[in-house]
């Protein structure tokens, strides 16, 4: 009887605890719904009451010539906020800060006035700046580190480089091709405050730390680089032409080893140049190549068995007329060999020869050796010049493309064409990074040599080659020949059509020389091409002398061995040590005098390369001195320069790294 | 000696009832220090103060016989009662609230204490012999005793300890075996008297009823504690932001974050699992507390277990509940983890009744 009562009790009280089990499920439920299903709205709403999410940017990843040696670096520089909200009296303080940023007071205190919970103030301000400003204790006030991009070499292969623009994104050259592995990836801080709306800490706090971006390594040699400005900024001002460019490429592997243009521009300060000094001529603007053209034409005629190079072509004296129009000679010539015909550049000669070729063969041969199309070697902008289907050739068509006119190319086109004829026949790739580092400086992804294709045959190119050597020693070349080496080049003169009346005007156009060294074991391919000179107005005479200082300059710098003689050592230095020449030793000239700033600089000494005093200098002071002596510098914290290994004046083996420490400024007090 | 401890009470000690209580304890400790984490921890440090108190109060009640005190219930009931109107009287009005007393340097909060004593006197009325068998006459005795202390717990005002007492008063009538029937018209009666309730109501009261129905109502007033516990609770998703990323709490977003909206801050920092964990420990302890209650061989200590397990679970459900915004906002802490002396040493000395009924139930 008790024990039935006590059951029945049992059960209400199960049933007491079932109505709890249920409310307790209810809750459990409630809490999968807040923090499992609908947590990504709460969490919003969280940040956007106590906190402002702010970008951290990420540290740029530096460009380097083949070498090592930077041509783009990103230092840090720090961005002065304000919490508008935590302003006060934005007119006191906009008057405070207008001295110190030296901006107008009218336009900081708009921005101190924004609704905004945060504004930046002035973005990447030097250390002494942020320090001024960090020094007034306004509470409103703040910074976040950004990154400022110098480039140490100012003009330096400024075309290929490119610039980063005021967001920080890379505009032109390799910075923006390569702008996703340079940049690296944005970070996140966040500036809290709490009910009352006060902010909590005065450092934002960092919810995803930025990663650095990937260094890029480009095929540019920086010393070459710096001959070919030299030779080329040099000429472009004798000739007052309306550009000049040079381009060294290495046929054996297509790596571009210099691109020098003029006008070209201060990447540094990027915003005051014009268009027409940023734009990258070697790959954004075709030209009509004139007679450089007849190599590639020979090479078509050479391989299709059409003439050989002893084969006799008659002159007409001069002139040939074909579909009703007369091409001229600037000299009558009569009977001439088909290498001779290369040598004098007869366009009479060279139109017999393309009729015979007919136009298919030769528009095979046309793009085979690439042009038509871009080179891909991975600039912004490339054009692929221009290049018609040979169902929109004209009768004239034939006899013109077979003298380089109705057809345009890009430099690097013309210049990576001449290399696969030095490549016994093999076009390569042209290349312009050699390897992406991570950010500490590792190898993540190299670049191989890549062959497009066999143009032409191994044997026609020898060929081929030994007339074009004929050309630079006893043709309209002569001016080329760099003493020691055989030359193979061809030159170029290009009549520009004129647009109004849309016949070759009469005024010069395209001087171009192109051509490779030493012509039997050749290292280097390089271009010259003048836009428009005012003095000169012959290829020979202008554009082959340029190939002839940078040829012989890059040769010495490469240790190619002269023919006929024993390897030369360049001794320099009671060490009797081989060294490279530096970009130093060869002096600075044109507007690269300012390269080296003569109260960083200390001269340097014959025989070797000395460290010079750098101590309080900007980051960007202490890069410019370093940069012409070719030496890795490894660089800690920001601001200037408060402490430097090796000591001023001492000396500078090869391949020790120098360091400098850097501070803000008041760090040094 | 009614305090000497018997061999055999301590082998029946309720190990995973002291357990399940003292993960809470740490809990609340952990949650208070976090709150407080960079300025100090002094409130944590008071707490834990608290927890002594209370456990030193535990021990004492545990170690008197819960017949005893079932006995006693009379003079306790009169005592309490004394209390709550002394409230009235000298009590010091917070927030529109009579709730508290000064005792020296202490507050005391008396509706706290009498919710124990309502247990005892509810055990004590329907379980003495003259109460035997249940009559209509018993029924009409007890639900008066339970009346007047509820309404001069809603005049102070504070409806949340009154309604507590409500689910106790139906568990322990359910326990003693009323019908079902008959407690179903009790119940109905109850809903039937709400539309009288909500003119005895407080202007305050009927808008946080108002704004539980649709906390937008007002976002910057009464339903902030709602929307601005929801946000923080949900921002600590699955695995909580721990410490220093609990900004919600920490930055003051969050009102009431020591007291009574706690499992917020606690949700915040350690997230749904921690939750979990919580949660378990409660369900633990109700669990054991149910156990108790059925396992005791006689009606007395089966009502007083079941009267403090049903007060205790409910306190927590209404807390959780209206911190996870699914009731309306009855300010009532929860059970050993809001920070306050009265509550936490009640709730300890609770345990320690639920432990005096397990220690006895084989004598």
């Amino acid at each position: 009887m008790i024990s039935r009562r006590m059951d029945g009790l049992r059960i209400r009280t199960l049933i007491v605890a079932g109505c709890l089990g249920l409310a307790f499920l209810g809750l459990s439920g409630r809490l999968v719904y807040l923090q499992v299903v609908k947590h990504e709205e709460y969490l919003r709403l969280a940040e956007s009451q106590h906190a402002k999410a702010i970008p951290l940017t990420a540290k740029r990843g530096a460009i380097m010539d083949r070498h090592g040696q930077v041509l783009a670096v990103s230092s840090a520089a720090e961005t002065l906020f304000a919490l508008p909200g935590r302003v006060d009296d934005a007119e006191r303080l906009a008057r405070r800060l207008a001295p110190i940023l030296d901006e107008p007071v009218g336009e900081i205190a708009r921005r101190l006035q924004s609704s905004k919970r945060f504004v930046y103030v002035k973005r990447r301000l030097p250390p002494a700046v942020a320090q001024a400003v960090r020094d007034l204790r306004e509470p409103a006030l703040g910074f976040v580190d950004e990154s400022l991009r110098l480039y140490p070499n100012r003009e330096l292969a400024a075309h290929v480089v490119g610039f980063e623009g005021a967001e920080g994104k890379g505009l032109g050259g390799i910075e923006q091709a390569w702008e996703a592995q340079l940049a690296g990836q944005e970070g996140r801080a966040l500036v809290e405050r709490d009910a009352l709306g006060r902010e909590v800490s005065g450092a934002p706090r960092i919810l995803k730390p930025a990663r650095p971006g990937q260094g890029v390594v480009l095929t540019i040699d920086a010393t070459l680089q710096y001959v070919a400005e030299k030779e080329v900024d040099a000429a472009w001002r004798r000739t007052r032409s309306k550009a000049a460019m040079a381009i060294a490429m290495d046929p054996r592997t297509g790596e571009v080893l210099a691109v020098a243009i003029r006008p070209t521009f201060n990447p540094n300060t990027f915003s005051s140049a014009t268009d027409e000094e940023r734009r990258n001529r070697a790959v954004t603007d075709p030209f009509e190549p004139g007679s450089t053209f007849k190599v590639i034409l020979a090479a078509a005629a050479l391989e299709e068995g059409v003439v050989r190079p002893t084969d006799r072509v008659y002159g007409e004296q001069g002139a040939i007329k074909v579909a009703s129009a007369t091409i001229h000679d600037w000299k009558k010539y009569g009977w001439l060999t088909f290498a001779e015909v290369l040598q004098h550049s007869s366009n009479v000669g060279a139109i017999k020869v393309g009729l015979q070729l007919g136009k298919e063969r030769y528009y095979k041969y046309i793009t085979g050796f690439g042009f038509g199309t871009p080179t891909g070697v991975g600039l912004p902008g490339e054009s692929r010049g221009q290049l018609r289907s040979t169902q929109r050739w004209s009768g004239l068509s034939l006899a013109t493309m077979s003298i380089g006119q109705e057809i345009s190319v890009t430099a690097l086109q013309m210049v990576a064409s001449f290399a696969a004829v030095a490549n016994n026949g093999r076009l390569m790739q042209p290349q312009l990074v050699r390897a992406v580092l991570d950010a500490q400086g590792r190898e993540i992804q190299g670049f191989e040599p890549r062959v497009v294709r066999q143009v032409i045959t191994p044997d026609t190119a020898r060929v081929l080659t030994g007339i074009m050597t004929l050309v630079v020693s006893d043709g309209t070349g002569r001016n080329a020949a760099i003493a020691g080496f055989d030359v193979a080049g061809k030159t170029g003169t290009a009549q520009k059509l004129d647009p109004a009346t849309r016949r070759y005007s009469r005024t010069p156009g395209v001087l171009s020389f192109v051509g490779f060294v030493p012509a039997d074991d050749p290292r280097l391919a390089i271009l010259v091409m003048l836009d428009e000179p005012k003095n000169e107005k012959w290829g020979s005479e202008a554009a082959a002398p340029i190939f002839a200082a940078i040829g012989r300059e890059a040769l010495r710098h490469l240790q190619v061995s002269p023919r006929d003689s024993a390897p030369v050592q360049i001794v320099r230095g009671e060490g009797g040590a081989t060294a490279e020449p530096t970009v130093a030793s060869f002096g600075a000239a044109g507007s690269l005098r300012a390269l080296v700033r003569p109260a960083a600089f200390t001269p340097v000494a014959e025989g070797a390369r000395l460290m010079p005093a750098l101590v309080g200098l900007s980051l960007r002071h202490a890069m410019e001195a370093l940069a012409p002596l070719g030496v890795p510098v490894e660089i800690t914290g920001g601001g200037v320069v408060v402490a430097q290994s090796p000591p001023p004046g001492a000396a500078l083996p090869d391949g020790m790294p120098s360091r400098l420490t850097l501070a803000s400024p008041a760090a040094r007090r | 000696m009614i305090f000497r401890i018997d061999r055999r009470l301590l082998q029946n000690v309720d190990w995973a009832l002291l357990a399940a209580a003292g993960v809470i304890v740490a809990l609340s400790v952990l949650s208070l220090w976090g709150l407080a984490w960079g300025g100090g921890s002094g409130i944590a440090l008071r707490q834990l103060g608290w927890v002594g108190v209370g456990l030193g109060a535990l021990v004492v009640v545990a170690s008197l016989d819960y017949r005893t005190l079932v006995r006693a219930a009379p003079a306790l009931y009169v005592a309490g009662l004394g209390l709550l109107v002394t409230v009235f009287i000298l009590g010091r009005t917070v927030s529109g609230a009579r709730r508290w007393i000064h005792v020296g340097p202490l507050t005391v909060q008396p509706s706290e204490l009498f919710k124990l004593i309502f247990v005892l006197t509810l055990a004590w009325a329907l379980t003495s012999r003259w109460a035997r068998p249940l009559s209509r006459a018993t029924l009409a005795w007890t639900v008066g005793l339970a009346a007047v202390p509820f309404l001069l717990i809603v005049r102070q005002p504070d409806l949340g300890t009154a309604l507590v007492l409500l689910p106790v008063l139906a568990a322990v009538l359910v326990g003693v075996g009323l019908r079902l029937k008959v407690l179903a018209a009790l119940g109905l009666g109850a809903v039937a008297a709400t539309p009288l309730a909500w003119l005895a109501l407080k202007a305050y009261q009927r808008e946080r009823l108002l704004v539980y129905l649709d906390p937008f109502r007002d976002p910057l007033g009464t339903a902030y504690n709602v929307i601005q516990a929801k946000i923080a609770i949900g921002s600590g998703q699955l695995l909580g932001k721990g410490v220093s990323g609990a900004t919600q709490s920490r930055l003051a977003f969050l009102p009431e974050r020591h007291t009574d909206f706690i499992f917020a801050v606690f949700a915040e920092m350690w997230g749904f699992v921690g939750c979990l964990v919580l949660l378990l420990a409660y369900g633990l302890l109700v669990l054991r507390g149910f156990e108790i209650a059925a396992g005791a061989r006689e009606p007395r200590g089966r009502l007083v277990a079941l009267g403090v397990t049903v007060l205790f679970a409910t306190q927590m459900l209404i807390n959780l509940g209206m911190v996870t915004g699914l009731l309306p906002v009855v300010g009532i802490p929860l059970p050993l983890m809001s920070y306050g002396g009265s509550s936490m040493v009640v709730s300890l000395m609770g345990l320690g009744l639920l432990l005096s009924v397990r220690m006895r139930q084989f004598q």
